[in-house]
């Protein structure tokens, strides 16, 4: 990490410390040539009677700072140092960082790609694999979708059995792989105001076998598939390529009371999301390819015993 | 090659840093020495031995640092029994105050392994070098084929010792038998530093520098003159009846010549491992190894004269003349009966502790990100991570129930957990509490998990956690 | 007495105070004053913006409650520790922060990413009784948080003064500083603070 701004101060840390070095070395030359003091010659006294010597260094002493000198001139030459001298070593911190990483990666890489040969169906029956899976999942994706995998409103069990985008492996593993963001556009104006969205909510209870007001099912109806079905189907059974979500089951991600509902259907999902923001983050540039496979093999195990 | 005599004529030139005079030890015979045999003996047999033992079909004792796994016979420790190394420490240290407040140095003089370790391998260099007398003249004589011969057996056979001592050291972190067959180029990088690291500081430290580790590098050697008092047996000269010291024939009457029992045969010098003369008082390097005693006491048995020149004494008994047991009683004084009593309490609390040590250990995580969900209408739940770690050398099935609300449940957990021995696992799981019809109030409420093992009524563990139930 | 002698070092203790100054100091000379002049230190990642007014005063009262007495901001390069919370901290995540607050104390966990990591409903019940939601916590809880308004008087004042330490704010940021801290209490501003921080390096091991 060497980016300075201007070259002066390579030459600035190059000059302080090989000048230091050189101070060093002089001073232990100069002293090392010192005769040893006379008795009768103290170099000064205090107090009237405490006389100091000016007495050479122990021997010991001066070898040690001999061997301390050498070893910071090997240090300079092999690790970086010297301003902008990367050293012949070729260490640096973050290098000894990535090595880490690395030697945990293989390690690891025999038993995963014996995981990535196997299929899902096999993995998801491994019950050491899905040890190792267990663990991951724990520390990556409990979070939000819960320990025991449930989730928990806004964050979707994985065990329901409802897959907004898929429930097939390859599904599953894409959607952890690149992450998923669903959008809703607000839809309180499209529908017509409060009166539209009690009906639309009211309508789409009424598929899903839910208590409702009979008395505004037909406007909701018409509502719908003016203005949901062209996502959710004209069924309301959804679209997953898109993660429209089944509407026609007992699964409701952000809620089933119909005030819950009627607030999606105002505020709508994800819509005021900046570039670069995410509902489901992707996953693949931090979970290995061996991992992601485990995990969703993990995941559709738990609604494939 | 250093000879004594040769710095004495002093030059001009004056250095306050004194050049070191190789010790020519006089080996001692007597009861002293004695206890120091038989702990050299006892303390080797146990350091080289012990890693040999086995119990069941692992190591008995090992302390396995990348698992962080220590196991000391029928019992393994993991990273929460750490409590127990301090105890340790504390009784190493508590000793360490009762013994030196009772009788000096004790342990500098018996049980240190730097003495241990130059006892050892200065009997080797009697046996290579001969006694004190051989050994002197074969530093002086010219070098040769005899003496490198006899130079390099006695360094081979250090060697030896000291590179044994870095596999037995090892052996204790690593598996001793298998470490072995590995040797000596097989065994990793680590294992082997540690090797030649601890086998050379044996050689170096106790070969080499000797004293000078004692005298300048160790740090107890110093603190422990702090625990010294007035009642602390101490080895010491009686000046009263020795001086005035001289040489004397056996028959000599003491009142007539004006002389006291010591002859100044200078063997208590001889003897000392530090290279001090005793009868100029305590002294710091003292180590309190007691090899003057043993000296002196056979000097006084040939002369015909009443033991104890020297010997163990307190300050108190010499200045007020108490008798032995008078002394004696004085063990027993405020300070080393608190010892005493600091030491017992740590040692039964060890013990008691170690005795009901449960092998089952349980955390209880609540989801961080989570709080509360309410799975179906009325219906709270609440995630967590119950993490089990069976200490235990054997596989347990465990089953986990949750208490505190009422009908509140572990949910759609597969019970039993089977955890195998000596491991650990985390265990999702949502506990789920029904709300009454008449309602109830939102809030956090004190819940306690309880596991335990189907097959084993010690294995239990309870654990508190939180509830919450959240605002409609 | 000849004036470079140990002599005059010893006995004439203002020139013993400045030699000592003068050898303590080339180290730091050598290993600090250069850092202030280097790209990868003082250029931000990419993204980072300075502190909004309400982040800006959760971080004031991060500080006044003593948070980095027990929490560090400071992920570093170990493998444990990316693992645990995140990837390692980059010197320019922190060239808005005047003082920094990388603290050298984990009595608690890094906050360095604890951005995004929970609801801002979590962060709520947590400041008010960490026990609530982490049984074990040992944290001390600070209910006071959300019953204190955020101070709008002096926010305006705190951005000029760390424009002057080199934070690019606008003054129509400055002048817009105090509504924005209007109606929110020192909480919401602690929590803002809190999912701001470490947000600009994600999505990566």
């Amino acid at each position: 990490m060497s980016d300075f701004t201007s070259n002066f101060w390579n030459y600035y840390i190059v000059i302080l410390t090989v000048l230091g070095l050189i101070f060093c070395i002089w001073l232990l030359v100069a002293v090392g040539k010192r005769e040893g003091a006379k008795a009768s010659d103290p170099s000064h006294v205090w107090d009237g009677d405490l006389t100091e010597l000016n007495n050479q260094l122990p021997g010991w002493w001066r070898w040690l700072f001999w061997v301390v000198l050498i070893f910071s001139i090997g240090y300079l030459i092999y690790y970086p140092g010297l301003g902008a001298f990367k050293g012949i070593g070729g260490w640096t911190q973050i290098g000894q960082f990535n090595q880490e990483m690395n030697d945990l990666d293989a390690k690891t890489k025999p038993m995963y790609d014996s995981y990535l040969a196997m299929g899902v169906a096999d993995l998801s029956k491994n019950q050491k694999a899905m040890g190792t899976a267990e663990n991951i999942f724990l520390n990556n994706c409990a979070r939000c979708h819960g320990s025991d995998a449930r989730g928990t409103t806004g964050f979707p069990s994985l065990r329901s059995g409802a897959w907004s985008w898929g429930g097939e492996p390859a599904e599953i593993e894409q959607s952890i792989t690149e992450g998923r963001t669903g959008v809703m556009t607000p839809m309180a104006d499209a529908v017509g105001g409060p009166e539209g969205v009690k009906a639309v909510v009211a309508y789409m209870r009424s598929i899903s076998n839910l208590d409702h007001d009979m008395a505004m099912i037909a406007q909701g109806e018409k509502l719908f598939a003016d203005n949901c079905a062209a996502c959710h189907g004209a069924d309301g059974k959804g679209m997953k390529e898109i993660g429209a979500p089944n509407l026609t089951d007992s699964v409701w991600i952000h809620g089933g009371t119909p005030k819950a509902m009627e607030a999606v259907v105002v505020k709508g999902l994800n819509s005021d999301l900046k570039d670069g923001d995410f509902a489901m983050p992707a996953q693949k540039d931090v979970l290995s390819k061996g991992q992601i496979h485990l995990l969703t093999a993990y995941v559709w195990g738990m609604t494939h015993k | 090659m250093n000879n004594a005599s040769t710095n004495e004529t002093a030059p001009k030139k004056q250095s306050l840093f004194a050049k070191r005079r190789k010790l020519y030890v006089r080996f001692a015979q007597g009861i002293f020495q004695n206890w120091r045999v038989a702990l050299v003996i006892l303390s080797q047999v146990l350091f080289f031995g012990l890693p040999w033992l086995n119990w069941g079909d692992r190591q008995a004792l090992l302390f396995d640092l990348p698992a962080r796994k220590f196991y000391l016979f029928g019992v393994v420790l993991w990273p929460q029994d750490f409590i127990y190394l301090t105890a340790l420490l504390l009784i190493g240290a508590y000793s360490l105050f009762l013994f030196t407040a009772v009788a000096g140095r004790l342990w500098c003089g018996y049980a240190c392994p730097q003495t241990v370790y130059t006892e050892l391998l200065m009997w080797i260099e009697r046996a290579v070098e001969g006694n004190r007398n051989a050994r002197m003249k074969l530093d002086a004589a010219p070098w040769s084929a005899q003496k490198i011969g006899r130079k390099f057996l006695k360094h081979l056979l250090w060697v030896i010792i000291a590179l044994w001592t870095g596999v037995s050291f090892v052996g204790y972190f690593t598996p001793i038998r298998e470490l072995v067959t590995r040797l000596p180029f097989g065994v990793s990088g680590w294992s082997l530093f540690w090797m030649l690291f601890y086998g050379g500081l044996i050689y170096f430290l106790t070969g080499w520098m000797r004293e000078q580790v004692c005298k300048f590098m160790c740090p107890y050697a110093r603190f422990q003159s702090a625990m010294f008092d007035r009642d602390t047996m101490i080895i010491t000269y009686d000046t009263a009846r020795g001086e005035p010291r001289g040489p004397r024939g056996r028959q000599v009457d003491l009142k007539e010549a004006q002389l006291g029992h010591c002859v100044d045969c200078g063997l208590c010098v001889q003897v000392c491992p530090t290279g001090i003369d005793i009868r100029n008082g305590l002294q710091y390097e003292c180590i309190g190894c007691a090899a003057c005693i043993d000296s002196c006491e056979e000097v006084m048995k040939k002369m015909n004269y009443p033991q104890g020149l020297i010997r163990y004494t307190t300050e108190n008994a010499m200045t007020s003349g108490y008798s032995k047991k008078e002394m004696w009683r004085r063990v027993f004084r405020f300070r080393t009966l608190i010892y005493s009593a600091i030491l017992l309490a740590i040692i039964v609390a060890i013990a008691v502790s170690l005795s009901l040590r449960n092998p089952l250990k349980v955390d209880v995580l609540r989801d961080y990100g989570m709080m509360a969900r309410e799975a179906s209408p009325g219906v709270i739940e609440n995630v967590y991570q119950v993490e089990i770690i069976n200490t235990d050398e054997h596989a347990h099935q465990f089953i986990i129930e949750v208490t505190g609300l009422p009908g509140i449940d572990v949910g759609e957990l597969e019970q039993p957990v089977t955890i195998d021995g000596a491991s650990n696992r985390k265990i999702p799981l949502a506990a789920r509490f029904k709300l009454p019809d008449d309602g109830w109030k939102a809030g956090v409420y004190p819940v306690v998990f309880t596991v335990r093992a189907k097959d084993d009524d010690a294995l239990r563990r309870e654990e508190k956690s939180t509830f919450m139930v959240p605002n409609n | 007495m000849k004036f470079f002698s140990h002599e005059t070092l010893e006995t004439k203790l203002p020139w013993l105070i400045i030699a000592i100054v003068i050898v303590i100091s080339i180290g730091g000379l050598a290993q600090i004053i250069p850092l202030y002049f280097q790209a990868s230190v003082t250029e931000p990642v990419a993204g980072l913006k300075p502190y909004t007014a309400l982040q800006l005063e959760g971080r004031d009262i991060y500080i006044r409650e003593g948070c980095h007495a027990c929490h560090s901001q400071m992920i570093r390069p170990f493998r444990s520790e990316a693992e645990r919370y995140g990837h390692y901290s980059v010197a320019g995540e922190f060239v808005y922060d005047h003082p920094f607050q990388f603290s050298s104390h984990r009595r608690g966990p890094d906050l360095a990413r604890i951005g995004g990591k929970f609801s801002d409903e979590w962060h709520r019940v947590h400041m008010n009784n960490p026990r609530a939601v982490v049984p074990q916590s040992n944290m001390p809880a600070y209910p006071w948080l959300e019953k204190t308004p955020a101070n709008a008087a002096t926010i305006s004042a705190k951005m000029k003064g760390l424009t002057i330490l080199g934070v690019p704010y606008t003054p129509a940021q400055i002048a817009a500083a105090p509504g924005e801290l209007k109606g929110k209490t020192e909480m919401d501003a602690l929590i803002a603070y809190m999912q701001c921080l470490g947000i600009h390096v994600k999505g990566v091991r």
